[in-house]
């Protein structure tokens, strides 16, 4: 923009005096009384006086009148403005063309190519065209191409893949590519069938000025899609392995009942189980299949619906494992009393999910072997281990393993022991005399009480506390439970990788009656795990998932079962170790191509079971991931395209539609006048100042 | 919930009894809703527990031992008999209102409310009025309603407030365990106010926090400049209060916030309640809390 008469813009000067006429009206001596002046001494004293202007709209009004009134005289004009109809009408259009699964629902398919295939032939001679396509990501299939036979090949070779619909990363990365473009009218063409839940409006996705977005929805008004969500196992000990329990969630998403349709179950390749479902209008159905066993390897689970419109979906996998187990050390005094770990190992040894190997040795023979086998260790009632026992556990809890430290009467952390413990404890108190003390605070948020959160699930307060060491805080330490008097009983501190509780009480029965109420068999259960990083091992991952091989190598160091565990099984904080040179499998026994050999993660594309091996590995002894496609993606119902074009319209389509025409000697010289504009708005400025300045009489006498 | 009647506040402070005013506000709330913490001997049966020696035979469920060939006590849960005391803050700050009712008169009334609620729920109710000392104190019974309702009608002149002091001397005196809420506008910094109410949760009560706040003194409404004077220390200071509504807005929602934090914590119960809002809401809150109570029995 440039201006005819630029010294008059020097008037802009003139804004300074509705400010210094706002900064000097202002008025103090009213007294008004207040609660607490507390939160206005918060309040920097500068920022008060330099905000200290009243009637913002009022003051805002008469900046903008001096201002327009002020450009209007400058008289501003756009010199380049023909510059870009000059340039020719030419079009950057990008096709973008959804290929989520749910595109191979019924007929849409087949219209969607024909719609795209139709968008294509619109494009005129000076026009170029992107087809992308688009589910979870988005593929450039041909850029920025003026021939269309090239563009409609492209829509040809296209098929709709196993991810879910993503409108917002789609429509950013087509913005993204009209961005380089130089032709003046550029447009995003989007072919989809507009499903609901591929839109996110929390994204908030915008054009860039001048682009505009054309909707082709292709969707059926009506559709009917049953699919599997989920596979649950119950699992049952059993000679020889685990007996499992498979259970598919089934929903029918459509207006009509789902009757009888035949579900199986499949393992290992084998049809194990056939039953037939029945399911309400949109309702949700549970099958559970009759048992079957497992034992070392992971077997791999798929339950399949009879196909229907929409078949991607009929098919759930998921992978399974004999439930681990996790090592358990308890290192007891010296001569320890007869049920001196009685109450812990029988508590431990109840465990199934995950279930637990508890070995006991006595302080004084412990050997650096036993703690570096274990996952978690207790120091019951004792010192810390003196020599390489003592070396190796510090190692081992700075690496990650979990130890629980139980205060009691022989309890002692020598200064010269590693630096692990959560707080320093102090002489036991004694509440003996009376009916003892309780737990008086819980933190239910924290993994150990998490079980106990819900009602009627345990009352840990009713166990009765005669003794117990005061326990200082360390730096960094969290206080997890406290007794009634304040003081701590469960305190946590994180020590490098590992994780170290104390219990400031004992865990038999003499300074507490703990051990013999029902809660504590699953407090004890939930402090090994979480202090073995057991979580439960995750049966299948989703499409458009990324995955390290390496994962596969972390386990609970079950030694050979582990490496084949569905991924996201527990890791016992061990460092991962790096496969060599793995082979990726996909669920068509296609092996991955990895061009960086420094990168070995790889994406889920398709559904079913991908096979990691490692050398040496032989057809079937990788470990196994199971993938499904998303259920969000089953859900057909769709929304208005309408909305989608409003939420992410951008600011100057009338540019765009502008720059299609070129401009006459007539129309420049009206875009030259624009300075009427600019004065007529700054003289209804200045009329609307006069009727609001009514209502702010002082100021308008200022 | 049904039969409930959203009162306004401005029309019960224009009620002179406040036995009549709480019965007002309570008229229509289910009773026998909550339960106390500690077993008790009525009908609700809860869970079998191993015997102990010491336990009474008669709580020995013999057709369990018929079935079991081991001894089992049943244990219920006691829906009278808590303590409910309440501990209302009647500082100078709480004298403030920009409506027709001011923070204290809510508070007194909500207080007598749930006194009145309490007692209808046949447990023992008890009052603490406070400013930075203990100013009345009406121990829990059963037949304290009416000198609590006293109490809290002969409030008269008060000092500025401070929470820790008379929160300790109240921690000191409840020596069983029960329900204590305590309504004030908290005005000091949070980890303070956290600090002085722990005490009480550490002893074993369930307690719940209820900060009463006038509209004006969230939203800040002034726009006239004016010299604030605190209401507590007399203090003045000349402000604008256009151009800092929106800083001090945000200082007193992170000042609430970090309230609900250190609360939630602690395991205490937190609620805000604006002297505009009908006092049901407050009942109906502390309903909804009773309702879901932990398993401290």
């Amino acid at each position: 923009m440039s201006f005819l008469a630029p010294a008059l813009l020097a008037a802009l000067a003139a804004i300074a005096i509705p400010i210094v006429v706002h900064l000097v009206q202002r008025d103090r001596r009213r007294v008004v009384q207040f609660p607490s002046l507390m939160f206005l001494r918060k309040i920097p004293n500068q920022s008060v006086k330099r905000r200290a202007i009243r009637h913002w709209p009022l003051l805002l009004l008469r900046i903008a009148a001096f201002a327009l009134l002020a450009l209007a005289f400058a008289r501003p004009f756009w010199p380049g403005a023909g510059a870009a109809a000059a340039a020719g009408a030419g079009r950057e259009v990008v096709l973008l063309l959804d290929t989520s699964h749910s595109m191979a629902y019924g007929g849409v398919w087949a219209r969607a190519q024909a719609a795209a295939k139709q968008a294509v032939s619109g494009l005129g001679p000076a026009d170029r065209g992107t087809v992308a396509f688009f589910g979870s990501e988005v593929e450039v299939g041909v850029r920025a191409a003026s021939e269309r036979a090239a563009l409609a090949a492209a829509i040809d070779r296209a098929a709709p893949g196993a991810g879910a619909t993503r409108y917002g990363p789609a429509l950013r990365a087509a913005a993204g590519l009209l961005e380089a473009s130089a032709l003046p009218r550029r447009e995003i063409i989007l072919v989809s069938d507009f499903q609901k839940s591929g839109w996110d409006q929390a994204q908030e996705t915008t054009l860039p000025p001048g682009v505009s977005l054309r909707t082709v929805p292709v969707g059926e008004a009506t559709t009917a899609n049953a699919s599997i969500v989920s596979l649950a196992f119950a699992r049952q000990e059993a000679p020889g392995g685990e007996r499992i329990t498979a259970s598919a969630r089934i929903v029918n998403r459509s207006g009509t009942a789902l009757q009888n349709r035949e579900v199986s179950l499949e393992v290992d390749g084998h049809r194990e189980d056939t039953r037939q479902v029945s399911a309400a209008p949109n309702g949700v159905e549970t099958v559970a299949f009759a048992p079957f066993t497992i034992a070392g390897r992971p077997a791999r689970v798929t339950a399949r619906l009879a196909a229907d419109a929409l078949p991607v979906d009929d098919a759930f996998h998921a992978v399974i494992a004999a439930g681990g187990r996790i090592p358990v050390l308890i290192i007891e005094a010296a001569n320890p009393g007869p049920d001196a770990s009685l109450y812990l190992a029988r508590a431990l040894a109840v465990g199934n999910e995950p279930g637990f190997e508890t070995a006991i040795a006595p302080v004084d023979r412990v050997t650096a072997e036993q703690v570096g086998a274990a996952s978690v260790v207790i120091l019951n009632d004792t010192r810390p281990p003196s020599g390489a026992a003592g070396r190796m556990l510090e190692a081992r809890v700075r690496a990650g393993m979990g130890l629980l430290v139980a205060a009691g009467d022989r309890s002692s952390w020598p200064d010269d022991a590693p630096d692990l413990l959560p707080c320093k404890p102090g002489a036991p108190v004694d509440r003996s005399g009376t009916t003892g003390g309780a737990l008086g605070f819980v933190d239910y948020g924290h993994p150990v009480f998490d079980v106990f959160a819900a009602p009627r699930s345990g009352d840990l307060t009713a166990a009765r506390m005669f003794r117990y060491r005061p326990c200082a805080p360390a730096q960094g330490a969290t206080v997890v439970a406290r007794f009634d008097d304040g003081n701590a009983a469960l305190v946590e501190r994180r020590v490098d990788a590992g994780t170290v509780l104390a219990w400031t009480s004992s865990l038999d029965s003499y300074w507490n009656d703990l051990a013999l109420r029902p809660v504590f068999v699953p407090f004890v259960h939930q402090a090994m795990r979480h202090l073995g990083r057991y979580a439960d091992a995750k049966g299948w991952r989703v499409v458009g998932e990324v995955v390290d091989p390496a994962e596969l190598t972390r386990g609970l160091g079950l030694g050979s079962g582990a490496r084949g565990l569905a991924l996201g099984a527990s890791s016992d904080g061990k460092a991962a170790v790096t496969l060599p040179h793995p082979t990726v499998l996909t669920p068509h026994g296609n092996p991955l191509d990895f061009a960086d050999p420094s990168r070995t993660t790889f994406t889920l594309t398709e559904p079913g079971f991908y096979e990691v091996r490692s050398e040496g590995d032989k057809p079937g002894e990788g470990a196994a991931v199971a993938v499904n496609v998303s259920a969000a993606e089953s859900d057909l119902t769709p929304f208005n395209p309408a909305e989608l074009s409003a939420a992410v319209a951008g600011s100057s389509e009338g540019a765009a539609a502008g720059a299609a025409q070129p401009l006459t000697p007539e129309d420049d010289e009206r875009r030259q006048s624009v300075w009427w504009f600019l004065l007529a708005a700054g003289v209804v400025l200045l009329a609307v100042e006069a009727v609001v300045a009514g209502r702010f009489p002082r100021i308008a006498q200022g | 919930m049904r039969g409930a009647q959203f009162v306004d506040p401005s029309a019960l402070a224009r009620m002179g009894n406040l036995e009549l005013v709480a019965r007002t506000v309570v008229d229509g709330f289910i009773n026998g809703l909550h339960r106390a913490p500690h077993m008790g001997f009525s009908l609700d049966f809860a869970e079998h527990r191993g015997y102990e020696p010491g336990d009474d035979l008669r709580r020995v469920d013999w057709r369990v031992f018929a079935r079991t060939d081991r001894y089992y006590v049943k244990q219920f849960e006691a829906d009278t008999n808590a303590n409910c005391v309440v501990a209302l803050d009647v500082s100078t700050s709480m004298r403030f209102g920009t409506r027709a009712i001011s923070k204290l008169d809510y508070g007194r009334v909500l207080a007598a409310s749930l006194l009145y609620f309490s007692h209808q729920q046949r447990d023992r109710v008890g009052l603490v009025t406070f400013d930075d000392r203990v100013l009345e104190y009406v121990p829990p019974s059963a037949r304290h309603l009416e000198f609590a309702l006293y109490a809290l009608d002969r409030i008269g002149d008060a000092k500025p407030g401070s929470l820790a002091a008379p929160l300790l001397t109240l921690t000191e005196r409840l020596a069983r365990r029960g329900i204590v809420i305590v309504i004030s506008d908290f005005y000091d910094e949070p980890e303070r106010i956290a600090q002085a109410v722990r005490p009480l949760r550490f002893s074993g009560h369930d307690v719940a926090v209820f900060h009463v706040l006038d509209p004006a003194e969230i939203d800040f409404p002034f726009d006239e400049a004016a010299s604030f004077e605190d209401l507590e220390s007399g203090d003045r200071m000349p402000i604008v209060p256009g151009a800092l509504q929106g800083e001090y807005r945000a200082l007193v929602q992170a000042h609430l916030a970090e309230l609900g934090r250190l609360f939630t914590d602690s395991r205490i119960d937190y609620a805000l309640f604006n002297t505009s809002v009908p006092l049901d809401h407050a009942l109906f809150h502390y309903l909804a809390t009773r309702e879901r109570m932990r398993r401290v029995r």
